[in-house]
């Protein structure tokens, strides 16, 4: 049967990394995040408040049309980031940043909670947790010049946000890899693991280990 | 009463020609019930106005949203067994959107709406008040509502436009029967004939589709 997962976590937590190696070893079509060009995010950058409502509404429609897209897909797919992130990450960060006003805010979420009810959920979100030392180790190591004013304080704040986040979500099973731990790039045994893991759970097996 | 074969029925038309008062008296006639717009709650309205092209597109998702879970609550009320009157139609979200909005923004919503518009019920009938622009800014000044006030001639003219165009084309209201009743000299809260007129109209059309 045709499976859809998805990988979730922070910024340098490693989300496409897993998405390309899973994609490979298990056959399955990979998605990555599309940063197609956002009309909004120039404006975004000159006047925050005043055009995070759209910026959001943006990626929303574009996120929601890509979700569809894979529902439709013939095989079985393993997508990079989701669209629930979307409201209670990176919106509700806005937010409380106060880049967003509340009653913004507060229609957006309207807005994703309506929309997203059409969508059928993922079968598994693989949750990558990594502490900030480790996100910016990995940020410094790919050095991608649009991350390098990313601060430390603000991975903080993702990650809090992140956590509140995934200890809510109930709207399919989770895995939660806890990434500081294992290095599924350098390591091809670990890698294994997340992988059975994976299989594992899409099979609703659960197994007690007795040692 | 002679009982209506209709179930769904709505009165459109633009701000200020008086959909709500008829809704008000024709649910009371036949004993049905009203499903009225909600205007006030908008928290971007009385700004709206203000400032239309910045306020313009939250204005609209907001009401798009609103009116979306409004029309949902609609389809779960027994459709089949009560008769119930609306003060608008669905439709009329898009068509204010083209008024007020363009380009980027438009073209999100109406991404946005064709997501929305499928679930929504169509009604057998549908009443279309129509007014000139002059006499709908006298009813709008009559009732004094103080989020209309910075509402412009022009706007309205607009607005009326966009509303004749509408229902000028048969495919945005396929499923439903139309009436179009030119209110210019009725005054159908006052004077009990011309009520009677636009009941002795429905009672015509009265026939399901």
């Amino acid at each position: 049967m045709k499976k859809f997962i998805i990988v979730s976590g922070n910024i340098g937590c490693g989300k496409s990394s897993l998405t390309d190696l899973l994609s490979k070893r298990l056959g399955w079509k990979p998605y990555y995040e599309v940063v197609e060009n956002n009309p909004y995010l120039e404006d975004f950058y000159k006047d925050m408040k005043k055009w995070s409502f759209h910026l959001q509404v943006f990626f929303l429609s574009k996120r929601f049309n890509h979700h569809q897209e894979i529902l439709k897909s013939p095989t079985s797919v393993v997508q990079d980031r989701s669209i629930y992130e979307d409201v209670d990450i990176f919106a509700k960060n806005l937010n409380l940043q106060g880049f967003m006003e509340d009653r913004d805010y507060d229609n957006y979420r309207e807005l994703f909670n309506i929309m997203t009810q059409f969508l059928s959920p993922p079968d598994l979100v693989v949750y990558l947790q990594a502490s900030v030392p480790t996100l910016l180790k990995r940020i410094a190591l790919r050095g991608r010049d649009y991350e390098k004013t990313i601060s430390e304080e603000y991975l903080n704040q993702l990650n809090i946000l992140y956590e509140e986040w995934i200890e809510n979500f109930n709207i399919c099973p989770i895995l939660n890899v806890p990434a500081d731990d294992l290095d599924f790039v350098k390591s091809p045994e670990h890698l294994k693991l997340i992988t059975n893991k994976i299989l594992d759970k899409l099979q609703g097996v659960e197994k007690i280990v007795f040692d | 009463m002679i009982k209506l074969k209709s179930r769904f029925i709505v009165v459109e038309g633009a701000i200020g020609v008086g959909k709500t008062s008829l809704v008000l008296l024709l649910s009371k006639k036949f004993n049905a019930k009203s499903n009225l717009e909600i205007v006030e709650e908008n928290p971007f309205l009385s700004k709206f106005y203000n400032d239309i092209e910045r306020y313009a597109f939250q204005t609209q998702i907001f009401f798009l949203l609103n009116r979306y879970k409004q029309q949902l609550e609609l389809v779960q009320q027994d459709l089949f067994n009560q008769l119930i009157f609306s003060d608008y139609l669905f439709a009329k979200d898009r068509l204010f959107a083209h008024l007020n909005l363009s380009g980027n923004e438009l073209s999100m919503y109406e991404r946005l709406y064709e997501i929305m518009v499928k679930d929504i019920p169509s009604p057998d009938l549908i009443i279309y008040l129509q007014a000139s622009t002059e006499t709908l800014m006298k009813r709008i000044t009559l009732r004094d509502r103080p989020f209309e006030r910075k509402i412009s001639y022009e706007y309205m003219r607009r607005l009326n436009l966009a509303y004749q165009e509408f229902f000028s084309y048969p495919d945005n209201y396929k499923k439903s029967t139309l009436i179009k009743i030119d209110t210019n000299d009725l005054d159908f809260v006052s004077k009990k004939k011309d009520l009677e007129y636009i009941i002795s109209q429905i009672y015509k059309e009265d026939d399901l589709k």
